[in-house]
């Protein structure tokens, strides 16, 4: 997995979303009510722990951030919003193709997807022109749909939600 | 006298040809299961469960524990080459040894988690036959605070290791440990941290965890403009491979050597006996001690053979451990051989202490097949690494539409619900960010991981002692865990020379 050098806003964000997140934590665990009962730790003992020590090493990471950004000189330059478009773009068609296997079932749901990523990905973008690439990009799809669904179905027996038997 | 007879009928019987022939199948089966993202041995086993109806005992036995085996092993070959470990046991490979493939070496990486998974299996499977009973009496002596302080001394190893941003490592372990809290408490019947959607009661899935935190963070990593094709700069980096450059060499067995295979191969064994430690614990325990003696410490995190060989060494070792509590007791060391148990019960044979010497020579197969299947290790990866390999010089656009689609239907499939694919997604997205801003994944993972253990152990320990914590260090156990605490903390943080390269940081 890689790792870049992000700018000070990004790591602002991340910090913003975890501490959020922490917020929410915290009062879905005060929901709970006491963390000791009767003398011994309740359901919610650990997740109020939790968010104290996470809150702690947000403020820490927080200070440590802004000492080091101070240190290398860095600035706001950097950030570039156009680096999110198409991982955004992977996100949405995953999401999609979440919402839909149970719909449309899995042979049509994962077609979609499966030609959608490939378009994302740039799939045969050398080719010649549109039509070749409409092909290439179509037959690899269902070459990728046909593979998984005999590779889960009919090689190990698992139950899919399919509308149609491929084979 | 009477343990040598029974083993001497474990190794003739796994040698009738059809019981090797399933040994073979099921060996084949677990690799090929753990080394795709979202199936793991533990899925084989229970998918192949209503098989075992039709075979005698034996037969059966024979076949799961070489899944269990091939299991093990079968989630470093895609950790190797595309950095998605195919289990949860394979993480610490992924960390260093895709690192190697990235250099060019991805043959010898995986000739190195083949014979060290082979040694290591071997070995476990030697201790399993000699010392189970007197082993599984030994591990009684590890109460509950003292399970307690071995989770929250591998937590603390984990975060130690990523020193040079120690605070990002404290985050994503405490993040880890809370999504494990989300859904049904571990010690009663309560639904929490649910923020009020219902479907979160289902909590947050093992499977849909790591295909989030891997497979789909890999695919919009590369989904960037700006992302060179890893995997194909990788393919550009690898000599041309032959099929006898999977063969295994002297020379890398000395690489290692044989005091360290015996090392690795021992710690793996004993966590493998504690209940529920399982492969990932086994696995990040060697690493972290292989880690501390080492002569070359400057390799790990960048692609260390020595880091691949201890996670893969003590992850196949671990196999023969945890059988020692399930056998004997009938409490399983992990969650394979939680099924491996249901599979003796489905067969009408009781696990307890009786088994081991009223029926010792139905279970010597298993452990005979446990052996047999590790010694075949490398010829599996001679038959397949050559074609695994070949899975970096694939179209990236094909790959990672592939591996998203595989991914994906693997989340579903882990307890066939739309919802753990939305987890997973969640998850992804989530891993991507934080491996971009530099917070390690493989903290978060094992935060995740180890969570429901530590808690069920902190409650039960602090229910045993009316509330008093002074029980961590009242008991023996606990007190020697908390003491390899500061042990490791003064060796990791304040004695390993100069801050360590930030091992997620790419030599680009």
């Amino acid at each position: 997995m890689k790792q870049r050098n992000t700018s000070f806003p990004e790591q602002l964000v991340l910090l913003a979303a975890l501490t959020a997140f922490t917020g929410f934590y915290l009062k879905s665990a005060l929901d709970l009510g006491s963390w000791i009962k009767y003398g011994i730790p309740s359901a919610s003992f650990l997740p109020i722990v939790l968010s104290v020590l996470m809150f702690l090493g947000l403020v820490a990471e927080f200070i440590n951030e802004v000492r080091r950004r101070r240190g290398s000189g860095d600035h706001f330059s950097t950030f570039r919003l156009s680096t999110y478009h198409k991982p955004i773009g992977a996100v949405l068609l995953t999401a999609g193709y979440v919402y839909t296997f149970a719909r449309l079932g899995f042979e049509i749901s994962t077609l979609l997807f499966a030609l959608a990523l490939l378009s994302l990905f740039g799939f045969s973008a050398s080719a010649q022109n549109l039509g070749r690439r409409a092909l290439l990009t179509g037959a690899t799809a269902l070459a990728i749909t046909a593979f998984v669904y005999a590779f889960f179905v009919l090689g190990f027996g698992v139950q899919l939600p399919t509308r149609w038997v491929l084979f | 006298m009477d343990q040598l007879l029974g083993v001497i009928h474990g190794f003739s019987t796994v040698l009738v040809p059809n019981n090797f022939l399933f040994m073979i199948i099921g060996l084949l089966t677990g690799v090929l299961f753990a080394a795709v993202p979202g199936l793991t041995g533990t899925l084989a086993i229970a998918l192949l469960l209503p098989i075992t109806f039709s075979l005698d005992v034996e037969t059966s036995l024979i076949m799961v524990a070489s899944i269990f085996m091939g299991g093990q092993y079968g989630g470093s070959i895609t950790a190797i080459t595309v950095n998605i470990p195919g289990a949860p046991s394979a993480v610490m490979t992924a960390y260093e040894g895709n690192k190697l493939m990235r250099k060019g070496k991805g043959v010898l990486a995986l000739r190195h988690a083949a014979m060290s998974s082979s040694i290591g299996g071997v070995l476990g499977a030697l201790m399993l036959m000699t010392f189970a009973p007197a082993v599984a009496v030994g591990a009684l002596y590890v109460q509950t605070p003292g399970k307690f302080a071995l989770i929250l001394f591998a937590l603390f190893v984990v975060i130690a290791s990523h020193k040079h941003d120690l605070f990002k490592g404290i985050i994503a372990t405490i993040l880890g440990l809370m999504v494990a809290t989300i859904g049904i408490d571990v010690a009663s019947p309560v639904a929490r941290q649910t923020f009020g959607f219902p479907f979160l009661i289902e909590g947050v899935n093992l499977m849909a965890m790591l295909i989030g935190a891997f497979a789909v963070s890999e695919m919009l990593v590369q989904s960037e403009p700006s992302a060179t094709n890893a995997q194909s700069a990788a393919s550009e980096g690898q000599p041309k491979v032959r099929r006898r450059d999977f063969f295994p060499r002297l020379e890398n067995f000395w690489e290692i050597g044989p005091f360290n295979y015996l090392k690795f191969a021992v710690l793996g064994y004993f966590v493998g006996v504690l209940p529920g430690a399982g492969g990932s614990s086994a696995a990040f325990v060697s690493y972290a001690e292989a880690k501390r003696a080492s002569k070359k410490p400057e390799e790990y995190g960048n692609g260390s053979v020595e880091g691949v060989a201890a996670a893969e060494g003590a992850n196949n070792a671990m196999c023969g451990g945890s059988l020692v509590p399930m056998l004997t007791f009938g409490i399983p060391g992990d969650t394979t051989s939680a099924v491996i148990l249901g599979v003796l019960i489905i067969n009408g044979l009781q696990p307890g202490p009786q088994m081991m010497s009223t029926q010792f020579e139905l279970v010597t197969p298993m452990m005979a097949a446990l052996l047999f299947s590790a010694i075949l290790i490398p010829v599996v990866l001679i038959l397949i690494g050559p074609y695994y390999l070949k899975l970096v010089s694939i179209n990236k656009a094909l790959l990672y539409a592939t591996i998203a689609v595989v991914a994906m239907v693997g989340a579903y499939v882990s307890t066939f619900s739309t919802f753990q694919m939305g987890t997973a997604l969640t998850i992804g997205i989530g891993a991507y960010l934080m491996s971009k801003n530099g917070y390690p994944i493989v903290s978060f993972l094992l935060g995740f991981i180890l969570g429901p253990d530590l808690e069920v152990n902190l409650r039960r320990s602090l229910t045993i002692s009316d509330g008093d914590a002074l029980i961590f260090v009242t008991s023996p156990d606990s007190l020697f865990f908390l003491l390899m605490i500061v042990v490791f903390g003064y060796f990791l943080l304040f004695k390993s020379g100069d801050p360590d390269p930030d091992p997620e940081m790419e030599a680009e």
